[in-house]
C-alpha cells in the first residue's frame, strides 16, 4: 500500500470517529442514535429508494461511458464517490423537504452550523492539496482533490437547506398551522 | 381528505400543533399532515392522539 492509499484508509477511519462525536453533538440528549416518528420512517425509507436507484442509474452510466470508450475526466476513486454522494444528496434533500431529514431529538440549527463548517473545512483541505500537492486537473483528469471540493459543495447546500427549512418551520409554527 | 375534527379537538383543548406533538411522541409536522390528511397514522398513533384529546377513535377517525 502506497502512502497516498494510507493516508485514504487513515483519513476513511478518522471521517467515520468524527462523524459519530459530530452525531452525538448535534442530537438534544447526547446520544448516537436518532429517533423518527412513524411518518418520518417511511419518507426516510422512499428515500433510500429514491437514493439507490440514482446509484444505480449512475452506474450504469459509468459503465456505457466506458464501454463507449469516452476517456473519464475523473480519476478512479473520484467517479466512485461522486456516484455516492449524488445519492447522498438525493436522499438527504428528499428527507430534508419532506420533514424527515431532522430527527425528534435532534437540534436543527447545530445540525446546520456543523454541516457548514464541515463544507468550509473540506474546501480548506482541497485548497491545501491543490497548492501543496498537485493541480486539479492532471492529464486533462480531475484528480482526486475533487472529491473535497464536492464535499464542501455538498455540506454547504445541505446546511443552508437546513436552514431555510428550520426557518420556515419555525414561522409555520408560531404562525398557528402548516 | 382533511381531519377537521382532529383540527377542532386539538383546538379546544387549547394544543397547538406543537404541543400535541410533544405529547404524543412525534414531530409538528406528522401532527400537520394528519390534520391537511396526507399522511394516514397507525393505529397506536391514532389511540396515542385519542388519549390526549380525550376522545375515542370513532369520532376523531372514523368516516361516515
Amino acid at each position: 500500500m502506497d502512502l497516498k492509499n494510507v493516508a485514504l484508509v487513515i483519513g476513511m477511519i478518522v471521517g467515520i470517529v468524527l462523524s459519530v462525536l459530530i452525531i452525538r453533538m448535534i442530537n438534544k440528549d447526547g446520544k448516537f442514535k436518532t429517533k423518527y416518528d412513524e411518518m418520518q420512517e417511511i419518507v426516510r425509507g422512499r428515500a433510500y429508494k429514491y437514493a439507490f436507484w440514482t446509484l444505480v442509474c449512475f452506474e450504469a452510466l459509468v459503465i456505457t461511458w466506458d464501454a463507449m470508450g469516452i476517456p473519464a475526466f475523473l480519476s478512479g476513486y473520484a467517479v466512485q464517490f461522486l456516484g455516492i454522494i449524488i445519492a447522498v444528496m438525493v436522499q438527504v434533500n428528499y428527507s430534508i423537504w419532506n420533514n424527515a431529514y431532522i430527527g425528534l431529538n435532534t437540534n436543527p440549527r447545530r445540525f446546520a452550523i456543523i454541516s457548514i463548517i464541515i463544507g468550509i473545512f473540506n474546501l480548506l483541505v482541497c485548497t491545501c492539496n491543490t497548492h501543496l500537492y498537485s493541480a486539479m486537473v492532471v492529464n486533462g483528469r480531475l484528480n482526486d482533490s475533487v472529491i473535497n471540493l464536492v464535499t464542501a459543495f455538498c455540506f454547504v447546500i445541505i446546511g443552508v437547506e437546513l436552514f431555510i427549512k428550520h426557518n420556515k418551520d419555525k414561522a409555520e409554527s408560531e404562525s398557528g398551522e402548516e | 381528505m382533511k381531519n377537521l375534527r382532529l383540527k377542532a379537538a386539538r383546538a379546544g383543548k387549547d394544543l397547538s400543533q406543537d404541543d400535541l406533538a410533544k405529547a404524543v411522541g412525534v414531530s409538528r409536522q406528522t401532527i400537520s399532515a394528519i390534520e391537511k390528511g396526507d399522511y394516514n397514522p397507525t393505529i397506536n398513533l391514532c389511540i396515542s392522539i385519542c388519549k390526549v384529546l380525550d376522545k375515542t377513535l370513532d369520532e376523531l377517525f372514523w368516516n361516515e
